[in-house]
């Protein structure tokens, strides 16, 4: 079921009517149940898994409650992470593996063949399986109890808004929220639903209005112009944050109707003056998370240039991964790495990186287009379908720049779109989003309101085009 | 933005559950219903708009209407077509022993043509528009309801190399039924002017009773119980003096000199796509289909520059021999209407720069009937289409049939 089909708005209004009838304990049950259902929608085969994975964690956990040598929690910790990653390799990267290892062989000169299974990958394997590890982690690192209620347990690892595609949450901020008295709040309730209004505008008008320009301009790079490749990879920079952004407007939104908050996952990102800090502000949860399961761990900053250096590069690297079974990801993860070792040399770590709410001057400007640039360059390899493909992109873009002459976007009207995007993104910078009015009047907020609805009804594009991040 | 966790209710009691349902709940969702009210309120009138002109029928209820008043036509204006699934679902069902099969092109063949066989005649022009629509066609088309005289239309641009072949012929869905046709024709509706001006006229029901969707009902266009189009009452009358002009925009002619659309230059006709046809050709024959082949018209003015363009020229000549030799080879009938004046006629017999009116198709069948194998399967029809073509009645573009067999009776797959 995705949040984009009439499907989803019927569930949902069900599941919202029934749910503000029952006490906490049924209303646990009832979110379970409409997990379950919206997960099981897509393949009900892959419920199995997600139960399965999700009920070896819960085990694990109360194992490492119960078990005081230390020999034995590894081994809990040990088993719940093998198990999990094993899962997630076993469907997401084994052909990838496979056809990495055949490569290898073959430029050695040995002969291999690289046989590949017809693997389907179940839908948010990736945001589950992590957001599962926190769980497992946090209760070996004695950071919190293991939850003894299988029913709140299950309802964290498949709490529908977010099961598919994030924010990925850490088991100590959103558990506790399923073992509370959820108390109807009509403010929070109004602002979940102008979130998610927000989002389907986000969503459907402007990124599914770009994807079929950048589609086709990346499915045939090689015929395509240097401007028609250019204006491509900034129609994908919108489209992948408004297509993400907006998935996690409609995820909090939809949360904040049943009385739960979840993270930021995106904080106007295209507004950063620095990679690191661009880092801080696109997919909040996901960076947190290698930040505090992996960069930490690993030492972090608090070790030698050489050491760090490598903790960087290891954590960019493996985010990439985590995005997709392609050497594409992994290159654009490792340029991301050397974006931020570069911008932070000299100061050993990301060093100090103020909020950007308040820089208005040209410098700062001159830095928000030259960090938006570099990560636009970083897009190509993310949207390339191969290194091959990103290179002619890059060769492409290269000639069109050189040539001094300027074309517009062949489709101008995504792109205005994007534009006011930014500007409501830049108008409303302290706000936890766009339709966050309440200083307006209520004809104002309503007129507004309006014209994104109207703007959806109109504009929005109806070829269902999956969210993007459902891939990975 | 912080936890901001709800204080844990101690008490928990039911009623203070339901007291937060009965006031704050309820209170949210009459809020919520006020805001998105005028939004319903427009979609609802739209859809009434929608549904009074018959535009939203599901097409299982314009076939059961078309079934019980014969003289109904069926044309939406804003909401999908949904041509496919409309001609598919009608020629499982009725399993015709006449078929008239094609692009649009074919279209203007009517069951009156055809005399005593009338009943069974069914027109699925629009259905098969390329080789391998019609290869589709020729395997999904379950053999036990073959008809007994199959009548093709065979445009020039099925067999130019490279066109690429869309997937229409798999589209069998009914827009009606689906939410974002509707959208569709909502946003159309809104946006097109026309329509908002036609709107008093589309709502009066009673002129309009025979007329389903929007489009039959603003111009007396649409498909008729036999899936034959009724071009709408619009006809220049023979004594009128009338000349012949291109409605549309670009012209034909316009398009064949710049080659565009339909007309994109070719060197040659494709091999494989004419090996395709043949084939495709062979299966029909081989269940006992008479299959009698034509090359639907173009203007005349069209035709000279097709004959004499250096770009088109060559295409143009072996998509004629090419097409006929392949007939005459596997012994089925094939008749080159593909100027009006092969038939005897003139551009004024032509609607648009492609497209003949029925009149013309009453002189082509006309053609038909000359080979005796055809006049064999179609006994009645010459009786029909002499009357047609002899009757004053008959003008340029519609015919006539004073002779024909009064269409009121059950149809072949009723009486089957």
């Amino acid at each position: 079921m995705t949040f984009t089909t009439p499907t989803f708005v019927i569930f949902l209004v069900i599941v919202y009517l029934a749910y503000w009838r029952l006490q906490r304990p049924a209303q646990n049950v009832l979110l379970l149940v409409a997990s379950l259902v919206f997960y099981g929608w897509w393949d009900w085969r892959f419920l199995f898994l997600l139960l399965l994975t999700a009920g070896l964690d819960y085990g694990v956990a109360l194992g490492l409650d119960r078990a005081h040598r230390l020999a034995t929690r590894r081994a809990l910790l040990v088993t719940s992470v093998a198990v999990n990653l094993g899962v997630l390799a076993a469907f997401k990267y084994f052909n990838f593996f496979l056809d990495s290892f055949g490569a290898i062989c073959r430029s050695l000169g040995w002969p291999a063949e690289s046989p590949v299974l017809q693997i389907v990958l179940p839908v948010g394997i990736s945001f589950y399986t992590f957001q599962a590890l926190s769980y497992t982690i946090d209760v070996y690192r004695g950071r919190m109890a293991p939850v003894r209620d299988l029913v709140q347990y299950l309802c964290f690892i498949s709490f529908f808004p977010q099961l598919v595609a994030g924010p990925i949450e850490r088991a100590n901020r959103l558990l506790p929220q399923f073992a509370v008295e959820r108390r109807f709040d009509a403010e929070r309730s109004a602002d979940g639903l102008r979130q998610m209004l927000w989002g389907f505008f986000k969503k459907m008008v402007i990124a599914d209005g770009l994807a079929p320009f950048v589609n086709t301009v990346y499915s045939g790079v090689a015929t395509e112009s240097g401007w028609h490749l250019l204006w491509a990879t900034y129609g994908f920079a919108f489209q992948i944050y408004c297509d993400f952004s907006g998935y996690s407007d409609i995820a909090i939104g939809c949360a904040r109707l049943f009385g739960f908050e979840l993270m930021q996952n995106f904080d106007r990102p295209y507004f950063s003056t620095s990679i690191p800090e661009f880092w801080k502000r696109w997919h909040i949860s996901l960076s947190t998370w290698f930040r505090d399961y992996l960069y930490v761990p690993l030492g972090g900053n608090r070790v030698g240039v050489g050491r760090w250096t490598f903790n960087v590069l290891a954590v960019f690297g493996l985010s990439g991964l985590w995005h997709g079974a392609n050497w594409t990801f992994v290159v654009w993860g490792l340029l991301h790495a050397f974006y931020y070792l570069a911008s932070t040399a000299g100061g050993h770590g990301p060093g100090e990186d103020r909020d950007g709410t308040s820089r208005t001057g040209l410098r700062e400007l001159g830095k928000m287009v030259l960090t938006f640039n570099l990560v636009c360059v970083a897009w190509i390899f993310f949207r390339a379908n191969s290194l091959e493909d990103a290179s002619i992109v890059l060769r492409g873009i290269t000639a069109a720049l050189a040539s001094g002459r300027v074309e517009p976007p062949p489709v101008p009207g995504p792109f205005l779109w994007a534009a006011a995007l930014c500007i409501a993104e830049w108008v409303q910078a302290r706000r936890p989003h766009a339709l966050h009015i309440p200083n307006l009047g209520r004809p104002l907020r309503w007129a507004i309101y309006y014209a994104v609805a109207v703007s959806i009804i109109f504009f929005a594009s109806l070829d269902h085009m999956p969210f993007i991040y459902f891939q990975f | 933005m912080g936890l901001n966790l709800p204080t844990t209710n101690t008490s928990g009691t039911e009623g203070a559950i339901h007291s937060a349902w009965r006031s704050g709940v309820r209170a949210f969702l009459a809020r919520v219903a006020l805001f998105w009210s005028p939004v319903i309120f427009v979609f609802c009138l739209l859809e009434i708009v929608l549904w009074s002109t018959g535009e939203s029928w599901p097409l299982a209820r314009v076939l059961e209407i078309q079934s019980q008043r014969r003289e109904a036509i069926f044309m939406r204006g804003v909401l999908d077509q949904s041509l496919y699934a409309y001609k598919w679902r009608t020629l499982l069902e009725r399993r015709p022993e006449i078929l008239a099969l094609g692009s649009s092109r074919v279209m203007k063949f009517r069951a009156e043509m055809f005399g005593d066989d009338s009943a069974t005649f069914y027109n699925a022009g629009g259905l098969v528009t390329s080789i391998e629509d019609l290869g589709a066609f020729v395997k999904g088309f379950p053999a036990d309801r073959g008809p007994r005289v199959l009548i093709l239309g065979i445009d020039p641009w099925w067999l130019r190399p490279g066109r690429s072949s869309d997937e229409n012929f798999r589209v069998f869905h009914d827009g009606a039924l689906s939410w974002q046709e509707h959208l569709l024709a909502l946003r159309a509706l809104v946006r097109d002017p026309r329509m908002v001006r036609a709107g008093p006229s589309l709502l009066r029901g009673s002129a309009a009773e025979d007329r389903i969707g929007m489009h039959a009902r603003a111009t007396g266009q649409g498909f008729r119980y036999d899936g034959s189009l009724d071009s709408g009452p619009r006809s220049p009358r023979r004594r009128s003096g009338a000349s012949f002009v291109d409605p549309e925009r670009p012209t034909t002619v316009k398009r064949i000199r710049t080659g565009t659309g339909f007309f994109k230059p070719s060197p040659r006709v494709s091999g494989p796509r004419l090996h395709a046809l043949r084939q495709a050709l062979s299966a029909l024959q081989s269940r006992g289909i008479l299959v009698v082949g034509f090359a639907p018209p173009v203007c005349s003015e069209g035709v000279g520059l097709l004959e004499t363009d250096p770009r088109h020229q060559r295409f143009w000549f072996q998509y004629r021999d090419r097409v006929k030799r392949m007939f005459d080879e596997l012994g089925l009938p094939f008749v080159d209407a593909s100027s009006p004046t092969e038939l005897g006629l003139d551009d004024r017999f032509m609607i648009d720069g492609i497209h003949g009116g029925e009149t013309l198709y009453v002189h082509l069948l006309r053609r038909m009937l000359d080979d005796p194998r055809v006049s064999e399967a179609l006994p009645t029809a010459s009786r029909v289409v002499d009357a047609a073509i002899l009757s004053s009645s008959t003008d340029f573009w519609r015919a006539d049939f004073p002779d024909a067999v009064a269409l009121s009776g059950p149809v072949a797959s009723d009486q089957s």
